[in-house]
């Protein structure tokens, strides 16, 4: 299920609610991992089973790690390391086995789909495993706080990835008030909107473009494409954010933020700070610092940037262009570390933000075809290679009735709407009435979007 | 601050809860007037479809199609889309004058495939139909003679800042590939000009030419025939209004409730009741079956919208030359105007169940001194039916 469908918001959503609230406060984490299960298992009941295979692993090697960590560490790194390697070698079966097997040569394994969400919720899990071997948290006994923390439905299958030691002590004493609830329908409404009026209606464009590409190919539509889809993916993505954000607060949760306005970033460095946060900080947890991160000199440095992002590359498809896409920033990045962020700091500000944004436009055509060779065809189209002219007039015409949608997406992307309104807001106090009543509009709008089409999945669901 | 958080969440939930219990409540509609369609039910149950994710997508369709108000929220989206500048909503534009016309369409690849989000076309797909038009044009050994009619897009470009380009590039191209030899009635830049000079040639709000159109097309029918001096001066007909409320087929699609309706005209001549009609077999009331004019489908009133044969005789018995018609449903109107100097035939060669596109067993079987072929832009570049014509 996905919270931009009319099931989820009209009767799911209502449901979990109601039983939610009229739960005695111990049985709500019951309330919500049964929950859970339903809207993991709504779309492919058949891998509920494979999610519980997951959580009781772990749960259960959990209590071996804890009764060695203090007397026998080196026992307790072992059932740690097999505890891993367990739920690793279901992402890995699951997501890689085929891509591996092409490379190796070895047969592949027909009708293998990916199960929804796993490449999230399995570094939830190694998250808890990691942690409690290293003494950063207490076991957890019981095994529903466990599940509902794997399973939890907001941030179950696109994140934010929420590591076990942020939100241990949450699933057992959290306390559920109504300006929490209220600060997560604002959020969930905004991320709602910018989900289904924003990323969805970019996604249409940028369907357009792509076909037209096929039958005329253009330089501007080459550059449509890439512009469209580099601002499609962040209102997607960050949309879903807000609303698992959002949803968590409304059941007395506080989630990590993901994203921080990653297109004002000035250089890549900045830009990884600020887009998908909760995947770098995993990443730099349990791979970089482990490693040494950058404390045994550049070149190991250099390495351990190189091993990061060979990984993050990976982790979001089996495919070679996310292994280049990895590499691409891989490369960017120890350029910044070793000498360009010294010369960046000394150009214009505009500069620093036009450099950063081609880069990141071009890495997301890397991370959008996952066939190089299309992906190259329209990289060179982008310089007006193999096309039939810079534009033809469809294409233009296309172009000036976006205008609109692509000014209000790029505005959007900046802190600035909600400085604008805080500010205004900081002046008339009746105008914070306004607050609600947006938030019932947009609520009200994206279902009028809903309900004329006819789905709108998202683009994270896949990785 | 408080009392702020309880109004936001109270909305949310009225919201949240007000929708589903109207959801519940409200009995389930099988058929939607305004669009013209059915509505999906509540999918039936079973563990099979549950497992393989059939189940999760039907009940989303089920959701999306009975849901309470779901008219009004369609027409909302659409107000916004307008709003936003786009100039269309769900591929169909919004011109001057509350004039209607798609422009992607559900694109047929020469693969087979489809391709929804283009308005485009394969250059591949409409050769394979000229192929069949001039493989039908050999075969045949009467008179054939070719009628391809815009589509609302082609004709009415005047009321929108679209570009032609693509249009007449589909023209051209359908031009170069059809053999000389296949006689070819010409009627889209003839009605783009009437168009443009103000004239209602097609309607506003359904993919249809008007009567008026119709009128026209029926005009360069007999220019080809060569039968110039039979033809009926338009000052012949009583022009009749027969309805003032038709929302179009466009209008269904396009979620734009604030345009206005069409108009419907018939054009008589006095002598209608000399016809006798029949489809499918059974008797029609006429060339004009008038209970349509009562529903939102005015269109259909033409000889009673789609059947697979249909045919026009004088009911005095008295022999005119046959001619058959391989058509889609713009011949509806134009037949009338055709019946007063032969005897009708009409096949639908968009239809389901028959398949008409042996065309020279078909006028042999109905003894055609003629054939005309009314089929539409919008059919040859979706649709298959022409290359395998023969």
């Amino acid at each position: 299920m996905v919270f931009s469908s009319l099931v989820f918001l009209f009767a799911y959503l209502p449901v979990v609610l109601l039983m939610y609230y009229l739960s005695p406060l111990r049985w709500r984490n019951v309330v919500l991992f049964a929950v859970s299960l339903l809207f993991y298992g709504w779309g492919e009941p058949v891998y509920i089973l494979l999610m519980m295979v997951s959580v009781t692993s772990a749960y259960a090697f959990g209590f071996l790690i804890e009764r060695c960590r203090d007397r026998e560490p080196e026992k307790a790194r072992r059932w740690m390391l097999v505890s891993v390697l367990i739920n690793l070698s279901f992402l890995f079966f699951f997501k890689y086995y085929n891509f591996f097997a092409s490379i190796l040569r070895l047969p592949q394994i027909a009708g293998l789909s990916l199960p929804i969400g796993i490449s999230f919720y399995t570094f939830q899990i190694l998250s808890y495993t990691i942690d409690l071997w290293r003494g950063e948290t207490a076991v957890q006994r019981n095994y529903i706080a466990f599940g509902t923390y794997v399973t939890l439905f907001p941030q179950l299958i696109a994140g934010p990835i929420v590591r076990y030691q942020e939100i241990d002590e949450q699933l057992s004493r959290r306390r559920e008030t109504i300006e929490d609830f209220a600060s997560g329908v604002r959020r969930f409404c905004c991320g709602l909107g910018k989900k289904v009026l924003l990323g969805d209606t970019l996604a249409a464009g940028y369907a357009y473009y792509q076909n037209l590409q096929l039958f005329e190919p253009t330089a501007l539509g080459a550059w449509m494409i890439m512009i469209l889809y580099t601002l499609h993916l962040y209102y997607d993505f960050s949309g879903y954010s807000d609303m698992a954000i959002g949803l968590g607060r409304m059941f007395g949760f506080s989630f990590p933020e993901n994203f921080n306005y990653p297109y004002i970033a000035k250089s890549i460095t900045e830009f990884w700070r600020r887009w998908h946060i909760t995947l770098s900080t995993w990443f730099r947890e349990y791979v970089y610092i482990p490693l040494g991160g950058n404390r045994r000199g550049k070149l190991k440095q250099c390495r351990n940037i190189a091993v990061v992002w060979a990984l993050t590359g990976l982790w979001h498809g089996a495919n070679w262009n996310f292994v280049l896409w990895g590499l691409y920033f891989c490369v960017i990045l120890i350029c910044e570390h070793l000498f360009l962020r010294r010369w960046l700091e000394k150009t214009p500000a505009v500069f620093r933000h036009f450099y950063t944004m081609l880069l990141v436009v071009v890495s997301f055509l890397i991370f959008s075809y996952t066939d190089l060779a299309a992906g190259l065809s329209c990289f060179r189209a982008l310089f007006g290679v193999g096309t039939v002219g810079f534009s033809v007039p469809v294409a233009a015409y296309q172009l000036l009735r976006l205008l609109p949608l692509l000014a209000i997406a790029a505005v959007g992307s900046t802190p600035w709407p909600r400085l604008w309104f805080a500010r205004w807001t900081a002046r008339r106090r009746p105008a914070r009435a306004l607050v609600p009543v947006l938030s019932a509009m947009v609520l009200v709008v994206c279902v009028a979007y809903l309900v004329d089409s006819t789905f709108s999945p998202f683009e994270y669901l896949n990785f | 601050m408080k009392r702020m958080s309880w109004i936001t969440s109270l909305l949310f939930l009225s919201i949240l809860f007000g929708f589903a219990a109207a959801f519940v409540l409200l009995p389930d509609k099988s058929f939607s007037e305004q669009e013209n369609r059915g509505l999906r039910t509540l999918p039936s149950f079973s563990w099979d479809q549950l497992m393989s994710g059939d189940f999760s997508g039907a009940v989303n369709d089920y959701f999306a199609d009975q849901f309470p108000l779901r008219d009004t929220l369609v027409g909302w989206k659409g107000a916004s889309e307008i709003a936003l500048g786009k100039g269309e909503n769900d591929g169909i534009l919004l011109g001057a004058g509350g004039q209607l016309a798609r422009r992607q369409f559900e694109m047929r690849c020469a693969d087979g495939s489809t391709l929804t989000d283009a308005d485009a076309f394969d250059p591949e797909t409409v050769r394979a139909a000229c192929a069949g038009i001039n493989r039908a044009a050999d075969a045949l050994p009467c008179p054939f003679h070719v009628l391809l009619t815009g589509r609302n897009i082609d004709v009415a470009a005047s009321a929108f800042d679209y570009p032609t380009e693509i249009s007449d590039a589909l023209l051209d191209s359908i031009r170069r590939e059809l053999e000389p030899s296949v006689q070819r009635v010409e009627t889209v830049s003839l009605l783009r000009e009437r168009f443009r000079a103000g004239e209602q040639v097609y309607y506003k709000t359904d993919h249809h030419w008007t009567t008026l159109g119709a009128y026209y097309a029926y005009c360069e029918v007999m220019k080809a025939y060569g039968m110039e001096e039979q033809i009926l001066p338009a000052k012949r007909f009583t022009r009749q209004t027969v309805s003032d409320h038709f929302y179009g087929t466009l209008w269904s699609a396009g979620g734009m409730k604030w345009v206005q309706p069409d108009t419907v005209e018939f054009w008589l001549l006095g002598n209608e009741g000399d016809f006798a009609v029949t489809a499918d077999g059974k008797p029609l009331e006429g060339l004009y079956t008038r209970s349509w004019l009562q529903k939102k489908d005015c269109y259909s009133a033409f000889l009673d919208g789609t059947h697979d044969v249909v045919t026009v005789r004088m009911s005095s018995g008295e022999p005119r030359p046959v001619l058959l018609l391989l058509k889609d449903s713009f011949a509806n109107s134009l037949a009338p105007f055709l019946a007063q100097h032969f005897d009708l035939v009409l096949l639908n060669l968009s239809s389901s169940r028959a398949d008409y596109t042996d065309l020279s067993a078909a006028a042999d079987q109905y003894g055609a001194d003629r054939v005309l072929l009314v089929y539409t832009l919008e059919n040859v570049i979706t649709a298959d039916k022409l290359s395998r014509l023969h």
